[in-house]
């Protein structure tokens, strides 16, 4: 594994997942469909062709101009319907721009679509001068606009299933991903808890306790314990997100065990918001970005430092900051193990929350160093309930 | 004849770990605790300033790690490293014959610890202090001298009059004209400190020296037979035996 060298700023913001899910699925129309759209528009003439052609009466070049007469203006009646379709894949919702809206523009397009087929073979008949003249039958406009709506459903569907079948396999490459991508967060969470240089100082300031403090050794080893053990459950049930309390918690456990190594160099303010704790945050996303801070800001300057960390709502938002002050650590930090854990925990946002999370890191004109996470503010679901 | 005592200071950011130092340090009359550091800095100054005749240096310590403070004390007391881990420290330690204690530890390792300094500080010694040794042992460079530790003395051995090196388990069997000499390192962590030019690893348990090598001779269609000049007689490994033809070349 390579130090990453990440420039950081905070003027330099990268959204997570700039391109959304949606945009990719408009983006595209391949080859195959073009052809396979073709395909159908040739076979709808050639039917149309053969229903003219079965009457005796009717020479063969009549039938084919029946046939295109009909299908040029359901063909392109099928093509807006398609377009129409593929339009709904964007991410609104509502009965207006799901269900009304395509309605009407269908019963629009149907009717213009009928009135066309109407035109086309009513000129047919006069332009060619046919013996018997054009009469226009009930049964001919109602078939007329039965077919048409049937071919601007069938496109619409078509395209329809085609989207959902992409969202479907997107969908599967998403999950696949973000398991990946958990799988590394808690592996370099694991490698940070067991990162030995701090487990075997923890373990050796512990063992100084033992004699003179027993009270606070045990303690200690209790707040070992209750790390590892969450590390480990997240691990075993696979969590991708959790309430913001679980990780404040480990959070806590984490610091307590920095603060007997560090003592007063490592001053900590933290400030949760009332009511915040409840909502959703994806596991691992608190603690690395405190351990970063603490191991590249704090530990390496003699005078030590202070940390803050600070978890609030803002509108529909929450944020998740934490900041170290002064001294050069912010160029260690941005060069340091750091830039492989954020970059870690900036995938996975982009694969959980597609865009609508964000995270933002780099030096303050202080000298200190600031992270800001900021995520939709979600209720915890039922699988990363308890 | 009461003997002085040996003026000792502490060099450790952790605020525990240093009241245990202290703690144990209690416990042995002959020591005689001048001064307690917490960063490298700081260290570098008070080292020179108390002239301590031994100090426990931690390895990572903020400003300056403990290495760089020996790079920059004019003073040279006799070091025991203490580190939580760092598997580079430890070899290069054990290249220098120095002391060193892995975090954590408690009384026991600590006193046992003690017991061999205090009898290698009574016994004097013609082998350079332990910051120079360290100097030595951690820098980049290939090494020259390489220290072992015989009983509680140190022995220094000039790497140009290594023969070969032989794995035994975790320990490198060092052989020189005067007998072999053993270090607590793997042939890896070793033969990546010696000259290149000079040393190959003939075999996963062998290094030679070629300058100690009297002949090569086929063994059978693909490996090479080495005969040194002690007369000793070691099969190179195929890959080596190319590698061999190709420098003899």
């Amino acid at each position: 594994m390579c130090p990453e060298k990440e420039r950081l700023s905070f003027t330099d913001v990268t959204p997570v997942g700039a391109e959304s899910a949606y945009g990719v699925a408009r983006a595209r129309i391949g080859l195959p469909t073009v052809l396979a759209a073709i395909s159908a528009w040739a076979l709808l003439v050639a039917v149309y062709a053969f229903i003219f052609a079965l009457s005796p009466t009717l020479p063969l070049s009549r039938a084919i101009r029946g046939g295109l007469a009909n299908g040029i203006p359901d063909g392109l009646l099928a093509l807006a319907g398609f377009t129409i379709a593929r339009r709904l894949d964007a991410p609104r919702t509502g009965f207006k721009s799901m269900v009304a809206g395509p309605l009407l523009r269908g019963l629009v397009l149907i009717g213009c679509a009928s009135t066309a087929k109407t035109l086309l073979l009513w000129a047919d008949v006069t332009l060619f001068g046919d013996k018997e003249p054009f009469r226009l039958f009930a049964g001919i406009i109602a078939w007329q606009v039965f077919v048409s709506a049937l071919i601007y459903v069938t496109s619409a569907a078509a395209c329809h299933v085609r989207l959902i079948d992409r969202r479907l396999r997107e969908e599967e490459a998403r999950a696949a991903r973000a398991e990946a991508l958990r799988a590394r967060a808690e592996l370099s969470v694991l490698r940070a808890q067991l990162n030995p240089h701090f487990l075997f100082n923890v373990l050796h300031s512990v063992l100084g306790m033992v004699r003179g403090d027993p009270a606070l050794a045990e303690a200690a080893l209790e707040g070992l314990g209750d790390l590892l053990r969450y590390a480990l459950r997240v691990h075993r049930d696979g969590m991708d997100r959790t309430a913001l309390r679980h990780e404040w918690e480990f959070m806590e456990a984490y610091l307590n065990l920095e603060k007997i190594r560090l003592g007063e160099r490592l001053q900590i303010a933290r400030r949760a918001q009332e009511g915040v704790l409840d909502h959703a945050v994806p596991t691992f996303s608190l603690q690395p970005l405190v351990e970063n801070a603490v191991r590249h800001g704090i530990a390496p300057r003699a005078a030590g430092g202070r940390l803050s960390i600070e978890v609030r709502s803002e509108g529909s938002e929450l944020h998740l900051e934490v900041r170290n002050d002064g001294g050069d650590g912010s160029r260690s930090r941005a060069e340091g193990e750091g830039g492989m854990g954020q970059r870690i925990l900036r995938e996975r946002l982009e694969v959980l929350y597609r865009g609508r999370a964000s995270m933002k890191a780099g030096p303050e004109e202080n000298g200190g160093y600031r992270v800001v996470i900021r995520l939709p503010l979600e209720p915890v679901s039922e699988e990363a309930g308890s | 004849m009461t003997v002085e005592p040996v003026r000792t200071m502490i060099v450790e950011d952790e605020p525990e770990a240093r009241s245990m130092l202290r703690s144990f340090l209690k416990e042995a009359p002959w020591l005689e605790l001048v001064g307690e550091v917490a960063d490298g800095k700081q260290a570098v100054e008070r080292i020179d300033q108390l002239e301590p005749g031994l100090v426990f240096l931690d390895v990572r310590l903020p400003e300056l790690s403990g290495l760089d403070v020996l790079d920059r004390i004019r003073h040279q007391p006799e070091v025991v490293f203490t580190t939580a881990y760092d598997q580079y420290a430890v070899a290069a330690f054990e290249l220098g014959a120095l002391d060193y204690l892995v975090k954590p530890f408690g009384r026991e390792r600590f006193r046992g610890m003690l017991q061999r300094v205090r009898r290698r500080l009574s016994l004097g010694s013609e082998v350079p202090p332990s910051p120079e040794r360290a100097k030595t042992a951690l820098g980049g460079a290939p090494l020259r001298r390489l220290f072992a530790r015989a009983g509680d003395r140190i022995v220094p051995i000039a790497v140009a009059s290594i023969l070969r090196v032989q794995a035994r388990g975790d320990y490198a069997e060092v052989h020189v004209p005067g007998g072999p000499h053993l270090l607590h390192l793997t042939l890896t962590e070793l033969v990546a400190r010696l000259d290149p030019e000079r040393f190959i690893q003939v075999h996963r348990s062998h290094i030679v020296n070629l300058d100690a090598v009297r002949l090569l001779r086929p063994h059978d269609d693909r490996r090479l037979m080495i005969v040194l000049v002690n007369g000793e007689e070691i099969v190179a490994s195929r890959s080596a035996s190319e590698l061999l033809r190709k420098q003899v070349r």
